[in-house]
This record gives C-alpha cells, sequence and structure tokens, in this order.
C-alpha cells in the first residue's frame, strides 16, 4: 500500500512537471510551431484539403492564432458559403479585433452588401483606434463607409466619408495618387443628389488619374450633359465610354459585382436616348 | 507490487501516448476541397455531366462568365418573373451548383440564412420558386475553351431577401 502511494506521488510530481513545461517553454514556443505549419499549409491550392488541415492543424497547436482562424473562412467566402464563413470569421475578430473588424466589415459589405452591418464594424474598428485611420483591405475605413452609405442611398454621409477620404489621402500622397474610384462614387454621389457641377469635377478627377480612360466616369458624364441639354457633349462622352468599356477600362470587381457596376446594355440604352 | 508498477508504467505510458499523437479524425477533417458539390446527393443531379471529374471554376465560382448574356440581364429576368407579393420572409438563400457542358443547370445544394447570416428555414414556396427560376436553361452560358467542347462548371448565387423582396443578387 505504501508503495502504491509512493508511485502515486512520482506520478503526480512528474505530471505536475510535465504540465509546468507545457504552459511556459511550450507556450512560447505553440505559436513559432503553428506559423510553421500553417507556412507549410498555405503552399496549398487554397480551400484544398491539405491546405485546410494544414492550418486547421496550425490553428489546433495554437488556438488564439487569429491569422490561422481567418484564412479557414477564406475559401467558404470566396466560394458562397456564409453560414459556414461567418462562425470562423467572427472567431478571428474576438481573437483581434484590431485586425479583423475592419476586415470583417469589408466583407459584409462586399460579399453579402449589408450595408448596415459593413458600417458598424468599420465605425467599431474606427473607435478601437482613435488615433489612427484603419485601412483594411488597402483602403481607409472613410472610404469603405462612403461606399457603404453610396449602397444604403445614404448620400450625405457617403459625400461626407469620401470628403475625409480624400482630404486625408491628398494631404499624405498628394491628389495624383488618390484611388480613382473614390472619385467616381463620390461624383455618383453627387449626381444622385442632383449637384451636377461637383458631379462633373469628381468625373473629370476619377479620368484624368486614370489616364483619360474612364467608361464608368464618361457615362455619367455623358448622362449629366444630356440632363443639361447639351447633346452633341452627351454623345461624345458616351462613344469615348463605349469604346473605353470594350477595351476594359471600367468599374470592375474579381470576386463579386462592383457597386453601381455598368454592363454594355447600360452604355447602348444611353446611347440610344440620344 | 509487480503489478502495481505494471499499472503504474502502463498508465505512464498511455499518458505520453494520449498526448503526443494526434487523432487522424481531427487530421483528416477536410476530406474535399471546399465548395465541392457532393453529385450524388444534390437536387436536380439527373442532368449529364461531359467529365464529372473536372469541373471549372471551383476557386471562386464561375461569375461573369457563368451568365448567358450579362448578370444585368439575369437580374432583369429574375426580377420580372419572381412572385414577391406571395411570401414575407427576411433572408439570404445560396444556391451551390453545377452547369454542364451544355448551359444546363443542375446538381443544386441549398442553404437558408436569416440576415444575420445564420441558419433558417425560410418558406418552402419561395425558395422553391427561386430554384426553378434559377436553375432555367436559358440563364447560363455553355463555357468552354473552343467551340467544339464545352465544360462544365461550378457557379454560386446568394439572393438577399427582404420581406420577401429579392434586394440583392450576389456575388
Amino acid at each position: 500500500m505504501e508503495k502504491l502511494q509512493k508511485y502515486c506521488l512520482k506520478l503526480i510530481v512528474v505530471l505536475f512537471l510535465i504540465t509546468a513545461c507545457n504552459t511556459s517553454d511550450l507556450k512560447k514556443d505553440k505559436r513559432l510551431e503553428a506559423e510553421k505549419v500553417y507556412s507549410e499549409a498555405i503552399k496549398n491550392i487554397q480551400g484544398s484539403p491539405a491546405f485546410m488541415n494544414g492550418i486547421a492543424n496550425a490553428v489546433k497547436i495554437d488556438p488564439t492564432f487569429d491569422k490561422a482562424v481567418r484564412e479557414l473562412s477564406v475559401a467558404y467566402v470566396k466560394r458562397g458559403m456564409p453560414l459556414q464563413w461567418k462562425p470562423i470569421f467572427d472567431q478571428a475578430v474576438e481573437l483581434n479585433p484590431e485586425k479583423w473588424l475592419g476586415y470583417r466589415g469589408y466583407l459584409y459589405l462586399w460579399f453579402y452588401r449589408d450595408y448596415k452591418k459593413a458600417i458598424q464594424d468599420f465605425d467599431a474598428v474606427d473607435a478601437l483606434t482613435p488615433n489612427f485611420i484603419d485601412n483594411p483591405q488597402g483602403h481607409s475605413v472613410h472610404y469603405w463607409r462612403g461606399i457603404a452609405y453610396l449602397g444604403l442611398k445614404d448620400y450625405e454621409n457617403s459625400i461626407s466619408y469620401f470628403q475625409k477620404h480624400l482630404k486625408s489621402q491628398k494631404e499624405k500622397l498628394g491628389e495624383d495618387w488618390v484611388e480613382i474610384n473614390a472619385y467616381l462614387y463620390l461624383g455618383i454621389a453627387y449626381y444622385e443628389t442632383n449637384e451636377l457641377e461637383k458631379a462633373n469635377l469628381c468625373f473629370d478627377n476619377a479620368i484624368k488619374y486614370n489616364d483619360n480612360k474612364f467608361a464608368d466616369a464618361k457615362y455619367y458624364k455623358s448622362k449629366i450633359y444630356k440632363q443639361k441639354g447639351d447633346i452633341e457633349k452627351a454623345k461624345i462622352f458616351i462613344k469615348e465610354a463605349l469604346e473605353e468599356f470594350n477595351l476594359g477600362y471600367l468599374n470592375k470587381r474579381v470576386y463579386v459585382e462592383a457597386l453601381r457596376e455598368l454592363y454594355l446594355d447600360d452604355y447602348k440604352e444611353l446611347e440610344l436616348s440620344l | 507490487m509487480k503489478s502495481q508498477k505494471i499499472i503504474f508504467y502502463f498508465f505512464i505510458t498511455f499518458f505520453f501516448f494520449g498526448c503526443f499523437t494526434k487523432s487522424k479524425k481531427e487530421i483528416d477533417k477536410y476530406q474535399h476541397y471546399i465548395g465541392y458539390i457532393n453529385q450524388e446527393k444534390v437536387l436536380l443531379n439527373d442532368g449529364y455531366l461531359c467529365n464529372k471529374d473536372e469541373i471549372y471554376f471551383t476557386f471562386k465560382g464561375a461569375g461573369s462568365d457563368g451568365y448567358k448574356g450579362t448578370k444585368k440581364r439575369f437580374r432583369d429576368t429574375i426580377l420580372s418573373k419572381y412572385k414577391h407579393q406571395l411570401y414575407k420572409d427576411s433572408g439570404y438563400i445560396s444556391f451551390r451548383f453545377l452547369v454542364n457542358c451544355r448551359g444546363e443547370a443542375g446538381w443544386f445544394e441549398i442553404s437558408e440564412m436569416n440576415l444575420d447570416l445564420g441558419e433558417k428555414n425560410l418558406d418552402n414556396k419561395m425558395v422553391q420558386e427561386l430554384l426553378d427560376l434559377t436553375s432555367k436553361k436559358g440563364n447560363w452560358n455553355v463555357f468552354g475553351f473552343n467551340e467544339k467542347e464545352g465544360a462544365d462548371y461550378y457557379m454560386y448565387l446568394i439572393y438577399r431577401i427582404e420581406n420577401g423582396k429579392i434586394t440583392e443578387i450576389l456575388p
């Protein structure tokens, strides 16, 4: 009996040591190990079994590895499986809200056209980092909010956020570095509120900074001239717009339809109406 | 006493084995690529596929290449035929499907969700009407690399519906 107690005591000591090792050294190394597994996994095709199982293993090694958690969700969003995408992405947001809140807003905006949820996320990430303008997916939250409010047809807010975006971009990088779609979408917001001169100026900038070729902006310029009764100018712009549409100078996105995307039929309809 | 020792070492071995071997089941959690459609288990799966082992656009769906004409035309057609007055539900309906080498849609997998993207059963008649409209042959392109040979491809559509009305056709 006494010996059994000794063995049990030994066992407890061994278990304690193992646990202690796990929580100190292993905890430190877990992220490194998980990153190694992740780096190997992402060499495979995104969403393939090797890719997913590898990343799942990385997450198993370090469940706090938010980048890997988020990567597990990406193929679902690209392949039309929101039910599977959402709980995984929400987990990434929970682990690292500063990094993934704005990104989730971007996905709500483009993949699910849930403008209100997108704005909530952009506002939330902005509030988390008050001294810094966040740039999820390469554009400022002001830019994304401008688009989301345009989607909601809240033109006043859309204009306000695009103005903020343009101001900060011009100050930081100069006017010729501003994303041309910011001018296009701001122009559309002005057009919708019947501020045609301001709209025209925005479209001019969009064209100017896109090597003088931009089908969407010229389409709207044609509409403006039609509205003003200057049919000759409207005809010139729709002709150029059609040419540039066929050359591929247009507002289009890879994975989703762009907001206010224009199709050949739209150009032809306008042309026929002149 | 010997048996106690054996029990002790057995326990230790079992503990280490449990800690340091990975569960095969977990390693192989993902058996297929994401978006895989099991052709045997989905709706309208009695059509013909040119090559069921080589489906194109599985990475992101065919998108604009899938529509016969343009997405604008597809949207106009659906909106003109869909009877929104009959329904009140809100949510998302996702159709993931294959289009064969002849431009015929089939092999449909459907997910029904609320507007928070959580699982929710939506009005069956509404879902059926959208399935009927979406699966019509005239909607889909024959995709191929040359005029003689068409290819089978993967496509997905998500309808956002508010109070029975289609507010968005995605992506």
